[in-house]
């Protein structure tokens, strides 16, 4: 009998805001183009590595909540390359929570296969 | 018939520590060189004076008869330096040595103290000087015993990394107490890597425990080696912002079978959930939203 020997185990239930990434010809920058966006993940930072395929005209785009930072991109070990294209964008998602994003895009189009690091 | 012994020393008039010395021993007879054989026998009266360059030295009577020096193959020559301005040659022996025809070549070694030697008179006896006698006086190791007429270069025994080697009267100690920790048999290990050891004696089949302060005396249990369970969450633990997750579903394991009593309870104030009656399977009340 084990008395009063108690032992505990514990199970965390995390909740996260989702990030949005994706290839995209320029355009006006809201909610809907954020939630255009092609990829999304549920991250606690800004920091990923994005592959994308960016088409003739097409940009790379990177959104993330504006409280995550002011990202550095790095593609084939150059840092740079990004700029900020929409500042403090409101995203309400499909619980009605209503978060500010930062939406960053290329600076060049047309990039094809490319393969950006986010930190 | 007159006998004169002629000594030769090489570079007698400076002579320096570590120099070594040529002698040369002549017998003459009646001013005539003499040829002395292994086992030839000279007499001269003794003490002789012979003078080499400014250095005065007298030749003893190894043998101590009748005043006179007995040379032969087994006798000694002991030369004492009685005035040497440079004060280097302390005196030197030779013994036993054969007397060449004329030439045979001695060799000294300048000392800066009385050369140590053991000299005999014929009986066995010391003559003129001390001769080193060493006795092993301990119970152990010997270092040295009956020896005489040797040199000992001295060597020094000192202690260090928690050993203290000192001297007790006749004996030599190595006191091995201050390296402290560890040991064996009658060792006593107080503590491991700064981590104290409880004093508590062992019972069968307990082993050290570290309880959060020190090692203890201690029974394993099968929590100590292994998890006394494990809670895995049914369904994603990761959700999107605003998500509701309700009544969560989970599954138990037990190492050592099921509990007596299980009790389900939460961060978020739902009530606690007896869950003893499915102790493996199990889902709680509450619903959770961020």
């Amino acid at each position: 009998m084990k008395g009063a020997n108690t032992k505990t185990s514990s199970v965390a239930i995390t909740w996260r805001p989702p990030v949005f990434w994706g290839v995209a010809t320029p355009s006006t920058i809201n909610e809907a183009f954020v939630e255009s966006l092609a990829s999304s993940a549920l991250a606690s930072s800004r920091a990923r590595t994005l592959t994308v395929n960016a088409g003739s005209g097409q940009k790379i785009y990177y959104a993330f909540p504006t409280s995550y930072g002011t990202p550095t991109f790095t593609i084939g070990g150059f840092e740079g390359g990004f700029e900020k294209v929409g500042d403090a964008i409101s995203v309400t998602n499909s619980n009605g929570v209503t978060q500010t994003y930062d939406v960053w895009a290329s600076t060049n189009a047309s990039l094809g296969s490319t393969t950006v690091v986010v930190t | 018939m007159a006998i004169e012994i002629k000594v030769t020393v090489g570079n007698a008039a400076h002579l320096h520590v570590g120099d070594e010395v040529e002698v040369r021993f002549e017998i003459f007879s009646n001013g005539q060189p003499i040829d002395p054989s292994p086992g030839f026998t000279a007499r001269l009266q003794s003490p002789a004076q012979i003078v080499a360059n400014t250095a005065t030295t007298y030749v003893y009577d190894a043998d101590d008869e009748d005043g006179e020096i007995q040379l032969d193959t087994t006798g000694v020559f002991l030369f004492t330096r009685k005035v040497m301005e440079d004060g280097l040659w302390q005196g030197a022996c030779l013994s036993p040595g054969p007397i060449g025809a004329g030439a045979e070549p001695f060799r000294f070694r300048v000392l800066p103290n009385p050369l140590i030697v053991g000299v005999p008179d014929g009986s066995g006896d010391p003559v003129g000087v001390t001769p080193y006698t060493l006795d092993n006086v301990g119970g152990g190791a010997e270092v040295a015993k009956d020896r005489e007429g040797i040199t000992l270069p001295f060597r020094t025994f000192e202690g260090a990394g928690g050993i203290d080697v000192y001297e007790d009267g006749d004996t030599i100690k190595v006191d091995g107490s201050g390296l402290g920790g560890g040991g064996g048999g009658d060792g006593n290990a107080t503590s491991i890597q700064d981590t104290p050891v409880s004093d508590t004696a062992p019972t069968l089949g307990q082993v050290l425990v570290f309880d959060g302060a020190q090692y203890v005396p201690g029974q394993l249990s099968v929590d100590d080696l292994a998890p006394a369970f494990v809670v895995t969450m049914v369904g994603a633990q990761t959700v999107e912002v605003g998500a509701t997750v309700a009544t969560p579903a989970f599954t138990a394991s037990y190492a050592g079978g099921p509990a007596t009593s299980v009790t389900l309870t939460d961060s978020a104030g739902t009530p606690s959930k007896d869950v003893t009656s499915t102790p493996t399977s199990f889902a709680s009340d509450g619903s959770f939203q961020r």
